[in-house]
């Protein structure tokens, strides 16, 4: 029988390491999907989602049963880290006057674009046009995702990459239900928009 | 129903979660309206290619690396005032979780508090210098008879050593041999 997260919680509060260690197993993918979805770096999506276990271990103790669900508190971190992460990306890039360091940055930004694509398991297109298509398009899609705005792209990313409930992402965002059904509509509308000259690909 | 509502409506319906009267309205608009069918069917389209995109796996060192990290880590014990919030089952403050109105009223019992401390305060220091002024009143009731006393007894009768720090005692002292003084002069030459 499958121990739900919150039996794992307690148990890693009396001590017992090794349900911190099952809670990071099941939990990794997800979040690190979620991390580099956001940000659009998958490097730094892992370095992001090690410092968000991190510190759920050392705040292990503040955690209490019932008040939210264990996934929710992870994301709520993991969301709080990315946002600092933007804000420190941003301030550094306005700092950074050396074109040449631009250029670099910006080769290296797509070529973790390109990372994330090619992390992807290959699916059923084993024909390599079909498969470059794929790639292709992923990376278009990825790109319109981290297009949107903050406030959207959050809300958009959990609902649909990752499936959450929409009562899940109103205790995340800290948004009133409305609000958050209301942004998400308002987040794939943006989406379809950005698409569009892409449909046909599609 | 208008354009603007059937998008409005887009995800809900998508996610099939529209009342009837809704679903009904928005099927109507949606069997007129061109323009909005072609919108629906590339928004569908496009959280369709959105959700089929491909997780991210990490990289095979990810648990190794995490626990060396973990090892120089220690968790954090509670505060008092998170082990007392926890012992009498308290939530936490945190305002994050708050609706617009309890921030408000959240807000004004804050204001109140305060006020109310405020006012115990300065009433307490008001009540400290009513004290003060009372321990002080001796002095000015002695002062008041010093100046009775020189209306009555007008060769020096101490008002003057008010002036040079003299303890109202010692000018009582003075004042009553004076006025022996004075009774047995007066007895004894008029």
């Amino acid at each position: 029988m499958v121990e739900l997260d919150d039996e794992l919680m307690l148990r890693f509060q009396k001590g017992d390491e090794e349900a911190f260690n099952l809670l990071v197993r099941r939990h990794h993918k997800p979040l690190i999907n979620f991390i580099a979805r956001f940000t659009g770096d998958r490097d730094n999506a892992e370095d992001l989602a090690q410092e968000t276990f991190i510190r759920i271990y050392k705040a292990v103790d503040r955690y209490k049963q019932g008040r939210a669900k264990f996934k929710t508190w992870m994301y709520i971190i993991a969301k709080n880290l990315c946002k600092n992460e933007l804000r420190n990306r941003s301030r550094r890039d306005r700092y950074r006057v050396d074109n040449t360091t631009m250029n670099q940055h910006s080769t290296d930004g797509d070529s973790e674009e390109i990372d994330i694509i090619a992390s992807a398991p290959a699916n059923s297109a084993y024909q390599p046009e079909v498969a470059l298509q794929r790639k292709e398009l992923n990376k278009t899609i990825q790109d319109a995702i981290g297009e949107l705005p903050e406030q959207y792209r959050y809300p958009l990313i959990l609902r649909d990459i990752q499936g959450l409930s929409y009562d899940e992402i109103s205790d995340i965002l800290e948004l009133r239900s409305g609000t958050t059904k209301s942004r998400i509509n308002r987040a794939r509308i943006m989406l379809k928009d950005k698409l569009k000259p892409y449909m046909e690909m599609i | 129903m208008n354009c603007l509502k059937a998008v409005e409506n887009f995800s809900a319906h998508f996610e099939d979660s529209l009342d009837y009267q809704t679903l009904k309205h928005f099927e109507d608009h949606m069997a007129t309206c061109l323009e909005c069918q072609r919108e629906y069917d590339q928004f569908c389209l496009s959280i369709k290619v959105s959700q089929e995109l491909p997780q991210i796996e990490p990289s095979p060192a990810f648990l190794t690396t995490l626990e060396h990290k973990l090892v120089g880590n220690e968790r954090e014990s509670l505060t008092i005032w998170e082990r007392i919030s926890r012992l009498f089952n308290i939530p936490l403050f945190n305002m994050a979780h708050f609706n617009m109105t309890q921030r408000v009223l959240t807000g004004a019992a804050l204001l109140l508090l305060v006020a109310a401390t405020i006012t115990v305060v300065y009433r307490d220091d008001l009540f400290h210098q009513e004290t003060q002024s009372n321990a002080t009143a001796p002095v000015i009731t002695s002062e008041k008879q010093d100046i009775n006393r020189d209306d009555f007894f007008p060769i020096g009768t101490g008002s003057e050593f008010s002036s040079i720090g003299v303890s109202p005692l010692m000018q009582q002292n003075y004042t009553l041999k004076q006025v022996s003084y004075s009774a047995v002069s007066t007895g004894g030459g008029l």
